[in-house]
């Protein structure tokens, strides 16, 4: 069969291939048929083309030993996708919370304005209990070194016992009364409740035991330290309308509420948050 | 999920998706760098580079023949290694002596010596071992077509859409690679199994 062959034109095995593959239309077709019957080497040229065609399609495919399966760290991408979902929730947990605490500021802000509100009457009120304050007599005046007596008198036992005691013990007096003295002053901020009243009232009860401790018990000197301490007396009644007008606001002055602490610390946290999620999100492509 | 949706999710970057698109083709793939390549380490390095440029310029595919897409990408980057090497490819032969090509038949289990193989194994390895050699022969532009249209069994259009060249082309371009293949093949037509010479015959 081989030995019949002659050259043949680029034109001629285009239309011999095509012819394999079907993609001649039926006028062509037809048209070479009618040549393959009278022209043997042409045929004989034709079939060779086939075999050749039938060959290659027969050779198996190689088959790759291995999968092209791609890794993150193939094209570049790292793995946010795992905690990428966690950010966006601690991010909108952290937004939510913010919107909560400006809220509860809002409804805090509300209250105030109302006490606020109330508050000239309550003005009144106190400059009413200031003018029963300074109306009232000396013994009166005396109420709070009364109230502290209780206590001072128990501490003042082992006082004068030293006095009539030993001079040594005279000096286990002086560190025994300067402990006394903030005991004094805890109770001393229970009747006024204001840092100024508490600080004179301190000082005074702390002097009240020093001096009863060296005076050895004496009344005219207790009586003597009441008189000096009516003065500062007045003090209570002053910080106490200024302890009332501090309440009446919610914001307290000279330093910053835990609730602006909160929202401060909720809106940096959904900040932080969602600047690390677009990043994250960013950095996986 | 189906090839659309697979491809739309890999373009969000969902790479499971991408992976299971390269599950479905990289055989073929592998086929036609294999073809162009002629050996089987360089096939498999141009494949996988393939699949990561096909990865990364997704977004760049506007719908059509995927497998079209992924085979020009395949044979782009056969023809870059190919000039990064600057140097014909290698003949498959050793490979296949080698026994580094994951055939189906037995030939590369080793169960046989040469001497050893039925006749019918030892024709059949011949003529792959002539067809590979003869399809080395051929310049690139023709062993693409042929290997494309001829092993791949694409069509016409499929095959000018990989090589991007107009169907007259791809006509012109296959007529001269079986051209030129009968007449390399000469010499092996003797060890065509009998279904061919029967062909043959019979028109």
């Amino acid at each position: 069969m081989m030995e019949n062959r002659r050259k043949l034109s680029e034109q001629e095995l285009e239309l011999l291939s095509a012819y394999i593959d079907g993609q001649l239309n039926d006028r062509q077709a037809r048209r070479l048929e009618a040549r393959l019957h009278e022209d043997l080497q042409l045929k004989a040229e034709l079939d060779s083309l086939r075999m050749t065609v039938n060959a290659l399609r027969d050779v198996s495919a190689p088959r790759p030993k291995r999968h092209f399966m791609l890794t993150p760290e193939m094209v570049g991408q790292r793995e946010p996708a795992r905690f990428v979902p966690v950010l966006r929730f601690a991010t909108a947990l952290a937004g939510l919370a913010f919107v909560a605490l400006v809220g509860l500021e809002g409804l805090q802000s509300l209250s105030g304005a109302q006490l606020a509100a109330r508050a000239p009457e309550a003005m009144r009120e106190a400059e009413v209990a200031q003018d029963a304050i300074r109306s009232a007599e000396e013994p009166m005046a005396a109420a709070p070194a009364a109230e502290e007596a209780p206590e001072f008198e128990a501490l003042e036992v082992p006082a004068e016992e030293a006095a009539e005691q030993e001079p040594e013990a005279m000096m286990m007096e002086e560190p025994e009364a300067e402990e006394l003295a903030p005991t004094g002053e805890d109770q001393v901020m229970k009747v006024t409740g204001t840092p100024e009243a508490t600080e004179v009232a301190g000082i005074a009860a702390g002097e009240e035991v020093e001096g009863r401790a060296m005076d050895g018990g004496d009344e005219d000197g207790i009586d003597q330290e009441l008189g000096q301490i009516e003065a500062p007396e007045e003090a209570p009644a002053e910080g106490a309308n200024a302890t009332f007008a501090e309440e009446s606001e919610p914001a307290t002055i000279g330093r910053i509420s835990p609730l602006r602490w909160l929202q401060a610390i909720a809106g940096a946290l959904f900040i932080i948050l969602s600047v690390l999620t677009i990043t994250f999100r960013r950095w996986s492509f | 999920m189906d090839e659309t949706g697979l491809i739309r999710e890999a373009k969000r970057g969902d790479l499971d998706s991408f992976n299971r698109l390269v599950l479905a083709y990289e055989g073929i793939a592998y086929g036609v760098a294999y073809r162009i390549m002629g050996e089987q380490q360089s096939a498999e390095d141009a494949t996988q580079d393939a699949f990561i440029s096909a990865y990364k310029s997704l977004k760049t595919f506007r719908g059509g023949s995927f497998r079209s897409w992924l085979l020009r990408i395949v044979t782009n980057a056969c023809y870059d290694e190919l000039r990064k090497r600057k140097r014909r490819p290698a003949s498959s032969l050793d490979d296949l002596s080698d026994g580094g090509i994951g055939f189906d038949s037995e030939e590369s289990s080793g169960l046989f010596t040469e001497q050893q193989r039925p006749e019918k194994e030892v024709e059949q390895g011949e003529l792959r071992k002539a067809i590979e050699r003869c399809l080395d022969l051929l310049p690139a532009e023709y062993k693409i077509v042929a290997v494309l249209v001829d092993v791949q069994g694409f069509d016409y259009k499929e095959a000018s859409e990989v090589i991007q060249k107009p169907l007259g082309t791809v006509k012109s371009r296959l007529a001269r690679a079986r051209g030129r293949l009968r007449d390399c093949l000469q010499d092996a037509w003797e060890l065509l199994p009998g279904k061919y010479r029967l062909e043959d015959e019979t028109r």
